[in-house]
C-alpha cells in the first residue's frame, strides 16, 4: 500500500486503528459520565 | 431568652422544590427533602495588582475558605443576604482565622501566577470579611442522599456509610 | 528567507499582540478578574489541546522530523504511541486523579503526591528531580527558539539565541504573556493549519504518498522499512517497545502535565477531551513525522536533519504563509518555553524552598526563588545550547524517560492500587530515575537492545509492587486516603447514574456534611 512494505504499512495504519478502538472502548465505558451534562447544557 | 443568631447567606437560585425537580427529572425516581445545611465559608477580599505589558495593573477577587476542611478557593462576586437559623442544621466552623487567612493568601497568590504566567509579586491585601454560609439542600431519594448546591445546582452523594 | 517572509512574521506578532493590547485596555482590572476565575473550570477543547501541546512544541517541529530525515518510516513508531498517550491518561488518571487532587486540596502535582503518598521524602525527591529534568525541556526549547529565529531572519545563531532567551524570561517575569495567552485558540489553529499546509504541499511536490515511497526506495530501501536506516534497529523489540511507551504511558509519568488534570470541571471533561484530544493527534502527531521522511527527497543537501521541516515550509510555502505558520511555531515554542520556567520556578519555589528551607517565607522571598531558579536554568540552558547543542530528541528522549520510568507507578497506583504507600513510591521514584538514566549514561540501549524507558517503567513498576507489599505493616496506607481512593473511584458509595452529575468542587464539603449529618443521628 503505498509503495510501502506491509509491516510499515501496518504501523502507519494499525496504530491509529488501535486508538480508535481503544476511544470506542473508552466511550463506551464511560458512557454515563455526561449523562445528565447534555440536557443541562440544553437549560443553561 | 434564646437569642436568635443571624447569618449572611450566600443568595442562591436553587430552592427545595428546583433541587427536587432536577434529581427527579434525571433519575425518574420520586425524591425528598429531608433538611437543608448551612455551610460556613471565611470570605476575604484579595486586593492584588499584576504586571501586564500596559504596566500594572489592579484587581479584586474573592477568596472562600472551607471553614471545617480549611481548602480555599476564588470565587465569582455574589449576593448575600441575612437570615435567622433556626429551622436549619448549621455546621461550625473548625478551622482559625490565621489558618484560613494563610490558606487564603497562598491560594490567591499560586493561582495568579499560575492563570497570568508570570513571576511577579502580586502585593496580595487580605481583608476579612467575615464568615458567610452556604445552604446545601440534603435530598433523600431511594437509599441515597445527594447533597444539591443552593448556588450552582452541583450535586454530590453523601457517603452511604455516614448517611 | 526573503523580505515577505519577515514582513509576515512581524506582521503576525504586531496583530497577536494588538488584540492583547485592545483586550487589556477596554477590559482593564475587570477582565483580569475574568481572566482569573474563568481558568478554575476547563473545559474539554481546552484540556485535550494544553495536554497535547504544552510540552511537545520544540520536539515536535525539530524532533519529530529529523528522526523522520534521518531513521525514514522508523521514526513512526514514536507517534504510533503518541498518537494515544492524551486518551490513555485522560481515561486511565484523569477523573480520578481530579477528584483525589479536589479532596485532597493539592495545588501542585508534587504536593498532590506527598499527600497521598505522605512522607516529606516524597516532596523533596519528586520536586528536586523535576525541576532537574524539566531544564532539559527548556533546554530542547531554548535550541528550537533559538534555530527558528536564525533560519527565519537570517541573524547569527548566538545572537539569534540570546534574542529568544531574552524574549522567554521578559515573558515570564513582566507578564507580558497575559496579551498573547488571549489568542490561545488561534494560535493553535494557525499552528494546525500550517503543518498540515506543509504536508500537502510536500506530497503534492513529490506527486503523492505512493510516488514518494518509490523514490525512497530507489535511495535506500531500509528507510521504508519499520527497523531504521540500514536496517540498524532490526529484531530489537526492546527498543520498539521504549519508542512506542515513551510518549504514550509516559505522559501519565510527567507532573507537568498531570497537572492538567486537576483543572478540569467535571467527570464528563475528561471524556470529552479523550475524544478531541484522539482528534487532534490522528491529525497532528504524524505529520511532523511525515514531513521528515518526504524532507529526505526534497532537502537532500540538507545538513542539520532538526531543521527538515523550517527548510520544507521555507522552500514549499508561498513566503506570505511560511510567515504566519513560523511565526505561529515560533510562538509555540516560547510559549512552552515560558509555562515550563513558571513551573520549574514554583515547584523550587513552594515545594522546595517554602517547604523545606523556609517555612515562613514571604511572598517577595518566593519570588525571588522562583526568578533566581529561571534565570539560572535560562542561562545554564543558554550556555549548553551555544557550545555543544545537543539534538531536541536526545534531550527530549533523555528526559522524558527519565521522568516517565520515575514517576509513572506513583500516578497510577495513586489512583489504582490501594495497597501502593509511601515507601513503594519513594523506592519505585528512585530505582525508575536511576534505572533510566544509567542506561542511557552507561549506554546499555546497545548491549541490551532495551530502550531506557522501557527497563525504567518495568523496574520502577516491581519496585513499586513489591516494597509495597512488604512494607504493609510498616508503613500502612492511612485511612483517610483510602476513603478518598473510595469516593475518587467509581465504584462505591457512588451509584453510576449520579456519577454524570457529581460535581467535582463539592467533595470535601460531602465529606463534611455526611460526617455532620452521621454523628448527629447517633446522639
Amino acid at each position: 500500500m503505498f509503495g510501502l512494505p506491509v509491516e510499515t504499512a501496518l504501523l502507519l495504519f494499525g496504530f491509529p486503528l488501535f486508538w480508535i478502538l481503544y476511544l470506542g472502548v473508552f466511550m463506551y465505558v464511560s458512557r454515563n459520565w455526561d449523562r445528565d451534562a447534555a440536557a443541562e447544557d440544553d437549560a443553561s | 431568652m434564646n437569642k436568635v443568631k443571624m447569618l449572611t447567606l450566600i443568595r442562591g437560585e436553587i430552592d427545595a422544590r428546583a433541587a427536587l425537580y432536577k434529581l427527579e427529572g434525571m433519575t425518574h425516581q420520586i425524591a425528598v427533602v429531608e433538611r437543608s445545611v448551612l455551610y460556613p465559608y471565611s470570605r476575604f477580599t484579595a486586593r492584588c495588582d499584576v504586571p501586564t505589558m500596559i504596566g500594572r495593573k489592579s484587581m479584586t477577587v474573592n477568596c472562600l475558605v472551607d471553614g471545617i476542611n480549611g481548602h480555599a478557593a476564588t470565587a465569582d462576586d455574589f449576593a448575600t443576604d441575612t437570615i435567622d437559623s433556626l429551622n436549619e442544621t448549621c455546621l461550625q466552623a473548625a478551622i482559625s482565622d490565621e489558618d484560613a487567612k494563610r490558606a487564603a493568601r497562598r491560594t490567591v497568590t499560586h493561582r495568579l501566577g499560575k492563570q497570568l504566567r508570570v513571576i511577579a509579586p502580586f502585593n496580595v491585601q487580605l481583608e476579612s470579611a467575615g464568615t458567610v454560609y452556604r445552604r446545601f439542600w440534603i435530598v433523600r431519594i431511594g437509599d441515597q442522599r445527594i447533597m444539591t448546591d443552593s448556588v450552582t445546582g452541583g450535586m454530590h452523594p453523601l457517603n452511604a456509610t455516614a448517611a | 528567507m526573503s523580505g515577505t517572509v519577515i514582513l509576515f512574521l512581524v506582521l503576525y506578532y504586531v496583530i497577536v499582540l494588538g488584540i492583547g493590547y485592545w483586550a487589556l485596555r477596554r477590559g482593564g482590572g475587570e477582565d483580569l478578574e475574568g481572566f482569573l476565575l474563568g481558568g478554575r473550570q476547563v473545559g474539554p477543547i481546552a484540556t485535550a489541546l494544553t495536554l497535547q501541546s504544552t510540552s511537545m512544541s520544540g520536539y515536535m517541529f525539530l524532533g519529530a522530523g529529523g528522526l523522520g530525515f534521518s531513521q525514514g518510516y522508523w521514526a513512526l513508531w514514536y507517534a504510533a504511541g503518541d498518537i494515544g498517550g492524551g486518551l490513555l491518561n485522560l481515561s486511565v488518571i484523569g477523573r480520578r486523579m481530579r477528584k483525589m487532587s479536589q479532596m485532597m486540596a493539592s495545588l501542585t502535582s508534587i504536593e498532590y503526591l506527598e499527600k497521598r503518598y505522605p512522607s516529606p521524602a516524597i516532596r523533596l525527591v519528586a520536586g528536586s528531580l523535576t525541576v532537574f529534568l524539566l531544564g532539559f525541556y527548556v533546554l530542547a526549547q531554548l535550541i528550537a527558539g533559538g534555530k527558528g529565529m536564525a533560519l527565519v531572519t537570517g541573524i547569527p545563531y548566538p545572537l539569534a539565541l540570546a534574542i529568544a532567551v531574552g524574549i522567554i524570561l521578559a515573558y515570564t517575569f513582566m507578564g507580558g504573556y497575559l496579551a498573547v495567552a488571549y489568542t490561545d485558540f488561534f494560535q493553535s489553529l494557525v499552528m494546525l493549519v500550517g503543518v498540515m499546509w506543509i504536508v500537502i504541499a510536500a506530497l503534492s511536490e513529490l506527486g503523492g504518498l505512493t510516488a514518494a515511497n518509490t523514490a525512497i526506495r530507489e535511495l535506500d530501501p531500509t528507510l521504508l522499512s519499520v527497523w531504521g536506516k540500514g536496517l540498524g534497529f532490526e529484531g530489537q523489540w526492546g527498543v520498539v517497545a521504549g519508542a512506542v511507551l515513551i510518549f504514550s504511558i509516559g505522559y501519565m509519568g510527567w507532573p507537568h502535565v498531570v497537572t492538567r488534570h486537576m483543572a478540569m470541571s467535571r467527570p464528563a471533561t475528561a471524556r470529552r477531551a479523550g475524544l478531541w484530544a484522539t482528534a487532534w493527534s490522528l491529525l497532528f502527531v504524524p505529520a511532523p513525522y511525515l514531513v521528515g521522511i518526504l524532507a529526505i527527497l526534497i532537502l537532500p543537501g540538507l545538513d542539520d536533519p532538526e531543521m527538515a521541516i523550517f527548510q520544507v515550509a521555507g522552500q514549499l510555502l508561498p513566503a506570505a504563509v511560511t510567515g504566519l505558520v513560523m511565526a505561529a511555531i515560533m510562538a509555540a515554542i516560547m510559549s512552552t518555553a515560558d509555562s515550563l520556567l513558571l513551573q520549574t520556578g514554583s515547584i523550587a519555589s513552594r515545594d522546595i524552598y517554602e517547604r523545606f528551607i523556609n517555612p515562613d517565607a514571604s511572598e517577595r522571598q518566593m519570588v525571588w526563588v522562583s526568578r533566581g531558579l529561571v534565570v539560572a536554568v535560562a542561562l545554564i540552558g543558554y550556555v549548553v545550547a551555544l557550545v555543544e547543542p545537543p539534538t531536541v530528541f536526545s534531550i527530549v528522549i533523555f528526559a522524558t524517560s527519565v521522568l516517565g520510568s520515575a514517576f509513572l507507578p506513583a500516578y497510577v497506583c495513586a489512583v489504582w492500587w490501594r495497597k501502593a504507600n509511601t515507601a513503594g513510591a519513594l523506592a519505585s521514584m528512585i530505582v525508575g530515575a536511576t534505572i533510566a538514566f544509567a542506561w542511557e549514561y552507561a549506554g546499555l540501549v546497545a548491549t541490551t537492545q532495551l530502550h531506557p524507558m522501557f527497563s525504567g517503567v518495568v523496574c520502577s513498576t516491581i519496585t513499586m509492587i513489591v516494597v509495597s507489599l512488604a512494607t504493609q505493616k510498616l508503613s500502612p496506607v492511612p485511612p483517610h486516603i483510602l476513603d478518598a481512593m473510595d469516593v475518587a473511584s467509581r465504584v462505591g458509595p457512588i451509584p453510576d447514574r449520579y456519577l454524570a452529575a457529581t460535581e467535582f468542587e463539592l467533595a470535601n464539603e460531602a465529606a463534611a456534611v455526611g460526617r455532620a449529618l452521621g454523628e448527629g443521628r447517633d446522639e
